[in-house]
């Protein structure tokens, strides 16, 4: 049985990333998913003789944007390689990478504690807020999409040749909990940059896992196997969940762990063999020659740092601190830079900026809205907030203008006016059914009197049930107290 | 000079040549030699040579589309298709 205090996992993850540009890596096809098969394709992209790439420069910014967002040395010169094998995917018999000289070396990925899976948020592994070094990022071109028939492939080279970014982390990840966590946050800061959608389930982020098992306090690894067809999230936490638990499994049993590739079965929850590693891959990398090498260091860097966003950290501290939102609404907003902007939008006009993002988290997100496309426009939940704040409406008459902004977009303040739900705030209308309130219930009043504090309750049920729902809670208390003791 | 170490059937496999055993001595013999002529470059003391770099960015394109060929044009030299794919042997890692 396995006895998880004695082992540790070590895990390292390359992660690919589809950068989003207009066009493809080497050619001026454009980088479109779901095109006729075929129709974006050039003598480049389907690598016929005599061709000659040239190199994206946008591709090249992004990826130097995001080496300078993830704290990576850009190097002042880059090299691309030939990776040489032999596939229907890739139509040149090489792949146009990275080897020896990549643009991005070095850098760290930060473990945001609320992009851990929701059960693990207020764990010890959570709260740690550890930095995973990443090994390098280098730029190479995608491969085309295959399909298998029964007896032959069929290949659509609509996306050989579109640019892919290659991230590829230190063995520094320790739990399925963290590997799941690094790929929020890197995909919050590559969001951030505007680099990739980084979607997963989309295949605009895909992910390779390399793990093993030590036992704990062993300085050396384990024997790593290779898990590949991860297609979300959570699908790595899944499947890390699984092979640390088989390999541990084995280990306890005595066996040796395979130095192999297995393919991740979400629908059996399993993982299997899809290739033993017997020999390592020789892929004869060799300098590119059809390019140069490039420069970064003539303006291609200047022009990245130009496109620095304000990076997923300092947007939470700064919303945290100027508009006193609470951690985790800070890295919900930051998450979704559409919604941040709306909610932005929405705190810039009023003092009330932590109510404003109660309002928009709750109840507005919880309507599913398009933030970019939404008709009720932000400053309405500035007003919304000022008017329950100010006293104007209670909470419960604000949950009622909140359901008619949601059904017919207008501004709060003619919302009141419409359904009539402007609080009575006047003292002296007040006053008088606080008096009426006391003739009406006089055991109530009694009851207070003699020091049973609950009693005021009914008088101030009352008085509310007589303004309609409409009578200043905090007021009606206030007169109330001054007319018992008195 | 001594080659470095050279395995032609490794290299061979590699470029999905098959090569008969009389082959491979043959070109062993002969590679062994290109890459000893090739290894005098390593004579050369170049410890305090600094690296040539480059003097211009080499050329980059603005990231704007251009177009691409017809499907039939994509296709034409296909040796089999079918809805638009370019058919080839069944390959599945």
């Amino acid at each position: 049985m396995s006895s998880p205090a004695k082992w540790e996992a070590v895990i390292g993850l390359e992660v690919h990333v589809q950068l989003h540009t207009q066009t493809k890596m080497f050619c001026g096809c454009i980088n479109q998913y779901g095109g006729a098969a075929n129709s974006q394709v050039c003598p480049v992209c389907l690598g016929m003789p005599g061709s000659l790439p040239v190199p994206n420069e946008e591709a090249i910014r992004k990826t130097i944007l995001t080496g300078l967002m993830l704290g990576c040395r850009i190097a002042p010169v880059a090299r691309f390689d030939r990776k040489n094998y032999f596939y229907p995917d890739m139509p040149k018999n090489y792949q146009i990478s990275q080897f020896e000289d990549p643009l991005c070396a070095g850098g760290a990925v930060g473990l945001d504690p609320f992009l851990f899976p929701k059960d693990l948020q207020e764990s010890d592994e959570a709260k740690a807020k550890r930095s995973i070094r990443l090994t390098r990022i280098h730029l190479e071109e995608d491969v085309a999409k295959s399909f298998h028939y029964e007896e032959r492939s069929g290949i659509d080279f609509n996306r050989a040749g579109t640019p892919l970014m290659e991230i590829v982390s230190e063995a520094d990840l320790r739990t399925p909990g963290e590997a799941f966590a690094f790929l929020g946050s890197l995909r919050q800061v590559l969001l951030s940059g505007g680099v990739s959608s980084a979607d997963m389930e989309k295949g605009q982020m895909r992910c390779d896992v390399n793990v093993s098992v030590r036992p704990v306090g062993q300085k050396e690894f384990g024997t790593k196997v290779e898990l590949k067809n991860l297609n979300s999230i959570s699908g790595v936490r899944r499947a890390l969940e699984y092979e640390i638990g088989r390999q541990i499994g084995a280990v306890e049993k005595g066996e040796a762990i395979q130095h192999e590739t297995r393919r991740w079965d979400d629908d059996a929850g399993a993982t299997f063999t899809m290739r033993t590693k017997e020999k390592a891959h020789d892929y004869r990398y060799f300098p590119e020659p059809d390019l140069l090498p490039v420069r970064t260091d003539q303006g291609l860097r200047k022009a990245a740092e130009s496109g620095l966003p304000e990076l997923p950290a300092a947007l939470q501290a700064r919303l945290m601190q100027e508009n006193g939102v609470t951690a985790y609404q800070a890295s919900v907003l930051a998450a979704d830079r559409v919604l941040c902007g709306y909610y932005e939008k929405a705190a810039a006009g009023t003092k009330h900026k932590a109510a404003v993002a109660n309002w928009i988290l709750n109840d507005f997100l919880a309507t599913q809205p398009d933030p970019a496309t939404s008709p009720v426009r932000p400053e309405f939940f500035g007003e919304l907030a000022g008017l329950v704040v100010e006293g104007v409406i209670n909470s419960a008459q604000a949950k009622k203008v909140f359901a008619e902004l949601m059904a017919n977009p207008a501004s709060p303040k003619a919302i009141v006016e419409k359904l009539g739900l402007a609080q009575i705030s006047d003292v002296g209308a007040l006053a008088a059914f606080c008096d009426e309130a006391i003739a009406a219930n006089p055991r109530s009043v009694e009851d207070y009197r003699s020091g049973k504090s609950n009693a005021i309750n009914a008088l101030k049920g009352f008085v509310m049930k007589k303004s309609q729902g409409k009578a200043n809670p905090t007021q009606v208390d206030e007169i109330l107290k001054a007319k018992l003791s008195a | 000079m001594s080659a470095p170490k050279l395995n032609v059937a490794d290299v061979a496999g590699l470029a999905r040549l098959s090569l008969t055993p009389d082959e491979t001595t043959k070109f062993t013999a002969q590679l062994s030699q290109i890459l000893a002529h090739m290894e005098t470059l390593g004579q050369i003391a170049t410890g305090d040579v600094p690296e040539v770099v480059p003097p211009a960015q080499p050329v980059l394109r603005p990231d704007m589309p251009t177009p691409s060929l017809s499907v039939e044009a994509a296709l034409a030299n296909a040796p089999a298709q079918s809805n638009d794919l370019i058919l080839v042997p069944k390959i599945v890692e």
